[in-house]
């Protein structure tokens, strides 16, 4: 085996799935493979290049293609019109139905994307999952071979310079609000990730415990409707002043959110791994976090995990973390160890064994 | 809250933050109905689909999507973008146009065709067992006081909530709330269920099958379903036995508090026996439903005839079962 060459629908340079693949790349060039990312949106003067120039390659037996599949996409009908073996990079497709009632365009893509797991999971030789949550949907979708290992994220870049003017502003809010928690999360606003619950839990923590706390929602929006619903239940709750809806900031201005937070709250109900987890831990910020799909797993403990996300049992577990230092504490540490699990070496370790074996056709 | 070695101890700390969430509960700390409200004022907010609301919205919205069209926006933050793109949408347009007008009407002949087969599925709906009869019949509200104090101490070491469903005048989620459960309840007859809340019980108006559908797996310390149980159709007692067994937790429980058949003819309101759509399981029947889906037996208990109470429908021939599902 000479290439191995990688494949997205679209390629981000600060997604979890963009630095992943750089670092596919840059592993498989260690081991002497000629490698590139091809992507649909891609520039030949950016990072990744265009499928075009893909195109034009001659098919080489020598070379494997690995396909990222997080959602639908043309790129599946292309892989598997060609000869070349293939491998599937699976970190997970969202379940249709959240996203039904809300953007049927996105949901039908992700249907399409659930679809063409199962139509590609013949023609590729191994399918491998970054947690064990989606290695079992590689399995129900008909992959015969599968592994798993976990995304390759380069904590050290979780230490990006702190946008100060930024912490200023929330530090300032605080102190305006004469005190109050901070709660955060970080992701997109999307039905699945369940924004809606969070600003339940607000509400009933601001009613039971500490009526200044604030909620920060942190990423940019998978669907305008679910965005425009939140904003005005937000609204309806008398929270909008509370909530914080950041939409898509630098670097700097998440270090800013995760120094100035004072815990990391998660009621999502499907995620195929949750990389802001690993970013909390690694901020030392304590998580409480329901547990759904792959969270308990990549938490590992290193959380409060709930069995149920109901509005007060949440506020409860939040107050338990806040009121408790020594729990606070023994979480921060709980996530530290944790976080060495997915430390780049360990996990370019994981995933070069797992290339290996089955470049050796082990 | 942490163990000898400083990481967090588990299992006590979900003890305490479920103890904490029973104490705020029980202060009344969050205003009675206060969790309904954040739920009502977000389902207002979301579309039917998204809610699991009605068929004929999910129509209509399918409708609305239906029409397909052509004009795609033209603004641009590049300067001479508006302008090209302008140029370039006047240039395909009557390709899009003529494209868009055979996806709209195929969309749309699609959309009449499921209106019209969801009338038919109405009709078909309305003339078998499974739907309930024409005829309203209001149910006697369950008298479960007989099983009140067993069933408080079978479930006195459950974690989590415990659902009463349907619970009426919440006399049982009351017992289990003064015996130091999470206890909450649900029942369709508003006017009970208003009353109950009015008297400081956490006690819902809601259909029974309705609120377990929103629940998630393993979300429930236990649920105890009697009253209507005895007297829906075959489908949904199966369907209920599912979603029961699925909304709770491992070492959670499911206890089922219902009439023996045999003595169903003999009792309670002539009226609501002879025109209930179903008619109560015996206990081995319940067990047999609950173990295929994964809980284990643990116990039964038989109340034997005891003279009916004009209008009951338990109080005479009743058991209670109960089973659990294994850590």
């Amino acid at each position: 085996m000479k290439a191995l060459h990688q494949f997205l629908p679209s390629y981000a340079v600060h997604d979890a799935v963009g630095g992943h693949a750089r670092q596919i790349r840059r592993l498989a060039r260690e081991m002497g493979l000629r490698s590139d990312i091809y992507a649909g949106n891609a520039r030949r003067s950016g990072d990744a290049l265009p499928l075009a120039d893909f195109e034009r390659m001659p098919v080489s037996r020598d070379a494997v293609l690995l396909y990222h599949l997080s959602t639908g996409s043309a790129l599946v009908e292309l892989l598997l019109h060609r000869p070349e073996p293939k491998v599937v990079n699976y970190h997970n497709v969202t379940p249709a139905q959240f996203f039904d009632g809300w953007d049927p365009p996105m949901a039908a893509e992700l249907s399409v994307g659930r679809h063409q797991l199962e139509a590609i999971a013949a023609a590729a030789d191994l399918g491998i999952a970054v947690s064990a949550f989606n290695e079992r949907e590689l399995r129900t979708a008909g992959f015969r071979e599968t592994a798993v290992a976990p995304v390759l994220v380069d904590l050290e870049a979780f230490d990006r310079a702190v946008d100060h003017q930024a912490l200023a502003r929330l530090t300032k809010a605080k102190a305006k609000a004469g005190g109050g928690a901070d709660l955060l999360f970080v992701g997109r606003l999307a039905p699945n990730k369940a924004q809606h619950d969070l600003l339940k839990a607000l509400a009933a923590y601001r009613r039971v415990y500490d009526p200044k706390a604030r909620l920060h929602l942190v990423g940019t929006s998978s669907s305008e409707s679910y965005r425009t619903a939140l904003v005005a239940y937000a609204d309806r709750l008398g929270l909008a002043e509370a909530i914080e809806f950041t939409g898509s900031v630098s670097d700097g201005v998440l270090a800013a959110h995760y120094r100035a937070a004072d815990v990391f709250v998660c009621v999502s109900e499907h995620e195929g791994f949750c990389v802001p987890l690993l970013e909390a831990m690694h901020h030392r910020v304590p998580i409480v976090a329901y547990a759904a799909a792959a969270v308990p797993e990549t938490l590992a403990g290193a959380g409060v995990l709930l069995p149920t996300k109901d509005p007060l049992t949440v506020a409860a577990a939040v107050n338990r973390v806040l009121a408790d230092e020594t729990l606070a504490a023994a979480l921060r540490e709980r996530g530290c160890v944790r976080l060495g699990d997915f430390s780049l070496e360990r996990s370019r370790r994981r995933f070069t064994e797992v290339l290996e074996a089955y470049l050796s056709g082990g | 809250m942490t163990d000898v070695h400083g990481a967090p101890d588990t299992e006590h700390l979900m003890a305490a933050i479920e103890g904490e969430v029973r104490r705020a509960r029980a202060s009344g700390a969050l205003p009675q109905g206060f969790e309904q409200e954040l739920d009502r004022l977000f389902a207002e907010l979301s579309p039917a689909s998204a809610t699991g609301e009605g068929f004929a919205e999910m129509l209509r919205k399918a409708e609305e999507y239906s029409f397909i069209d052509p004009l795609a926006p033209v603004a641009s933050n590049i300067r001479g973008g508006s302008a090209a793109k302008g140029a370039i949408r006047r240039l395909v347009l009557w390709n899009l146009e003529w494209m868009a007008r055979q996806v709209s009407a195929f969309d749309h002949t699609v959309v009449v065709a499921l209106r019209q087969l969801h009338e038919r599925i109405q009709r078909i709906e309305q003339d078998v067992a499974a739907h309930p009869p024409a005829v309203s019949v209001r149910r006697a509200p369950p008298d479960v006081t007989e099983w009140a104090e067993f069933v408080a101490d079978v479930l006195k070491e459950t974690r989590g909530r415990v659902l009463h469903a349907e619970c009426g005048d919440g006399t049982l989620v009351a017992a289990l709330a003064r015996g130091g459960l999470d206890a909450y309840g649900v029942d369709p007859r508003a006017d009970l269920a208003l009353a109950a809340a009015d008297a400081g019980l956490d006690v819902r108006p809601d259909e029974v099958e309705d609120h377990l559908g929103l629940i998630g797996d393993g979300e429930l310390g236990a649920v105890v379903l009697s009253g209507f149980v005895d007297s829906i159709a075959l489908p949904r007692k199966v369907a209920l036995a599912e979603r029961a067994a699925r909304a709770v937790a491992p070492d959670g429980s499911v206890l089922i508090l219902s009439v023996d058949p045999r003595t169903w003819l003999a009792m309670g309101s002539p009226v609501e026996v002879d025109l209930a759509p179903g008619r109560p399981l015996r206990a081995e029947t319940w067990q047999y439903l609950l173990e295929e889906r994964g809980l284990r037996f643990v116990d039964v208990r038989h109340h034997t005839a005891q003279p009916a109470a004009e209008g009951a429908t338990l109080g005479t021939g009743t058991y209670a079962l109960v089973m659990a599902r294994p850590r």
